[in-house]
């Protein structure tokens, strides 16, 4: 255990995983900067994800419509820490901006790291539909971790700096790195066991209704494959696999590669499918953490077999040592030097920053811009919204499918022929919410006469409805219709050949 | 000849032994946070929240078969009805199409009052010659299924796509009882 934890590594593995990280934090933090007023000022205003509620006021009774929404509870945020204004936001997420591209360049890495870490922690939950998440969570686990490591020490600027090191064998803790690797086995545990108290998880739905989702959705590919039967199922009991077994086989030296590469493929598909913004990439830095430097030097021949270059480049120590002499490097190793140029720096850049929004104003928040007036609405728009029309019913059954067998909420068998002796099974789902209404299926005969009839209460919460038939001998063959009704009203017809 | 590792680790300088008992005691307390957040999360223990929600894997816990915008308006002195949601302060956008702001992406509506209420503090000098009296906080919604493409849609349902949308009412007040909020 104490080898496990204690042992010294080369500190390429962890200097590789800050640059990673650095990226995926670069390309959210660069990509929200411009909304800095909106997200995480008062002016925005800031939404916290930590709120508790301050007003029991009394309300007017709710519609009694099923489509109607209870209005949200008043809240306060439940915030360690302030939310600041425009101005505070702005120099605030520029020094965000500069410290994560600081800890990419490995410039006072820690401080770097420090200043990302505590920024990431302030101004993240200030801002939950947009910035903060559990990719936002697990990366500031990974900068704490970080924090205590030398990942500084390779691939750096303070590498470069550092006169002694062609001279010695710099060595890093694995602690950090190995508490990664257990962050990562506790964010999979802990997911699969939230998707195993999650029926809708494993019954396929959670995964086609992500897809289809507007918000985090797919595109054309994604939604296509929700259509495919049986697929979101059995992707969802993948997922579930994976994420369960990964945790414990990862650990065994000879699967941990293929276990890994497989993690990488599976992120790399979510963020294909699903816009789930730095998940993926964040993820996909902390795997890096189970990598050995035996991998790392073998990933670096393979892409050196077919790179431009005639050495690895992965394989390369960022060694400039050979520069260790150089004006600039003892310039800036003088005392206070490196400093100096890092608190410039980071001035010049929070307060270039500053000048752009400000002066650019795009939320009328600097007073270099007038707030654009309010824009009158159509009668006809007006009244098309006051007058609440509610879904016909058909707009509250997702899917209807028609089979000879079932089994949980999936169909199997034909649904265009059927035997003598077969059920016809029709299984409905429904959306929520939906009404409670009168479902009911009737079966005609290829002469047009009514043979049989199923109705069927769907209470309000219904999620699915499996009725059906008895083809019994006696039935003429030939071409039947199934006309399927909501209270009444025809939403759906389907047809089939019964056979004898 | 060779020394034990014990051995080496207690003829170590005491700032290097520290930081080693340091970094053990910080790997220990780490890992047992993280083991029992686990098991509460396993259990669905809602205490300690908000600390536990930094150490709570708990990913795609739900979904949603209807998706919806929100779309506020503001019922001047005048009778005219102008558009407080989205406003110029709601610049960000997410979502497949890129047209939800974040009023829409929060789910829950939590935010959804707030965020009108401040996008009219913000036009409250330009609007002043006639002012936003009453406001109504409506939601368009329709079912997911319906964010299928036209095509799509054709081949998994085997009917056209219909174009309907629909409203309802989340909330309403008067200006004066939103800003004592």
């Amino acid at each position: 255990m104490k080898a496990f934890f204690l042992a010294s590594e080369r500190p390429r593995l962890l200097a590789l995983l800050r640059l990673a990280l650095g990226l995926a934090l670069l390309y959210d933090a660069l990509a929200h900067w411009r909304y800095a007023v909106e997200t995480y000022s008062t002016y925005g205003p800031a939404m916290p994800i930590f709120t508790g509620e301050i007003v029991a006021e009394p309300r007017a009774e709710p519609p009694a419509s099923v489509d109607h929404r209870a209005p949200a509870p008043r809240l306060r945020a439940v915030s360690l820490f302030p939310v600041p204004g425009p101005r505070i936001a702005v120099l605030a997420d520029t020094a965000l901006v500069f410290a994560i591209i600081s800890l990419l360049l490995g410039w006072h890495t820690k401080s770097s790291l420090a200043a990302a870490f505590f920024l990431s922690l302030w101004l993240g939950p200030l801002d939950l539909p947009a910035t903060f998440g559990k990719q936002s969570v697990i990366a500031l686990h990974l900068l704490l971790l970080l924090i205590f490591s030398r990942c500084g020490a390779a691939w750096s600027v303070d590498a470069w700096l550092d006169g002694k090191k062609p001279e010695r064998c710099v060595l890093a803790s694995v602690c950090p790195r190995r508490l990664m690797q257990i962050l990562v086995c506790c964010v999979y545990f802990g997911a699969a066991v939230t998707k195993l108290k999650t029926p809708a998880f494993a019954s396929g739905d959670l995964l086609a209704f992500s897809l289809l989702d507007y918000q985090w959705g797919s595109g054309w590919f994604g939604l296509w494959l929700t259509t495919l039967p049986h697929l979101p199922l059995l992707l969802s009991l993948a997922t579930l696999l994976f994420e369960i077994l990964f945790p414990f086989l990862v650990w065994l030296t000879r699967l941990r590669l293929p276990l890994v590469a497989l993690a990488v493929a599976v992120h790399a598909a979510m963020a294909f499918f699903l816009r789930l913004g730095p998940f993926s990439p964040i993820m996909i830095a902390a795997l890096f953490s189970f990598l050995e430097d035996r991998h790392l030097a073998a990933i670096s021949r393979f892409i050196g077999r077919f790179g431009p270059w005639r050495q690895p480049a992965l394989a390369i120590p960022f060694r400039i040592g050979s520069f260790g002499d150089s004006t600039i490097r003892r310039l800036l190793n003088s005392a206070g030097m490196n400093w100096g140029l890092y608190a410039f720096l980071v001035a010049g850049f929070v307060g270039a920053g500053y000048a752009v929004q400000a002066e650019w104003d795009w939320y009328g928040a600097f007073g270099h811009r007038m707030v654009q007036p309010l824009q009158e609405v159509s009668a006809s728009e007006v009244a098309e919204m006051f007058a609440q029309r509610s879904p016909a019913f058909e707009d509250y059954f997702h899917r209807i499918e028609v089979g000879s067998r079932y089994g949980g909420n999936q169909m199997f068998g034909s649904s265009t022929k059927f035997r003598i002796g077969q059920h016809v099974f029709v299984l409905a789902q429904l959306i929520q919410p939906h009404p409670a209404m009168e479902w009911e299926g009737v079966l005609i005969a290829p002469r047009g006469e009514e043979v049989a009839r199923f109705t069927h209460r769907l209470e309000k919460g219904t999620i699915y409805a499996v009725d059906g038939f008895e083809l019994a001998p006696g039935l003429p063959p030939g071409p039947y219709r199934l006309i399927l009704q909501a209270e009444g009203f025809v939403i759906a017809e389907r047809r089939f050949e019964l056979e004898p | 000849m060779f020394r034990t590792l014990r051995e080496s680790i207690s003829r170590l300088p005491f700032l290097t032994r520290f930081r080693r008992r340091a970094q053990v005691l910080g790997a220990t307390v780490y890992i047992a946070v993280l083991v029992a957040s686990l098991v509460q999360g396993a259990l669905g223990d809602p205490a300690l929240f908000p600390i536990a929600y930094f150490f709570t894997w708990d990913m795609f816990p739900s979904y949603d078969s209807q998706s919806f915008r929100r779309i506020a308006l503001g019922k001047t002195a005048t009778g005219k009805y102008v558009r407080l949601q989205p406003s110029s302060l709601q610049q960000y956008r997410g979502g497949v199409h890129g047209d939800l702001t974040r009023v829409d992406i929060e789910r829950r509506g939590l935010f959804y009052r707030s965020a009108v209420m401040q996008s009219l503090k913000s036009t409250f000098a330009i609007q002043e010659h006639d002012p936003v009296a009453r406001i109504f906080l409506f939601e368009e919604y329709w079912p997911a299924k319906f964010n299928y493409p036209d095509d799509l849609y054709k081949h998994w349902s085997g009917d056209e796509k219909p174009d309907r949308r629909f409203w309802r009412l989340v909330d309403e007040f008067d200006v004066a009882a939103g800003a004592e909020s």
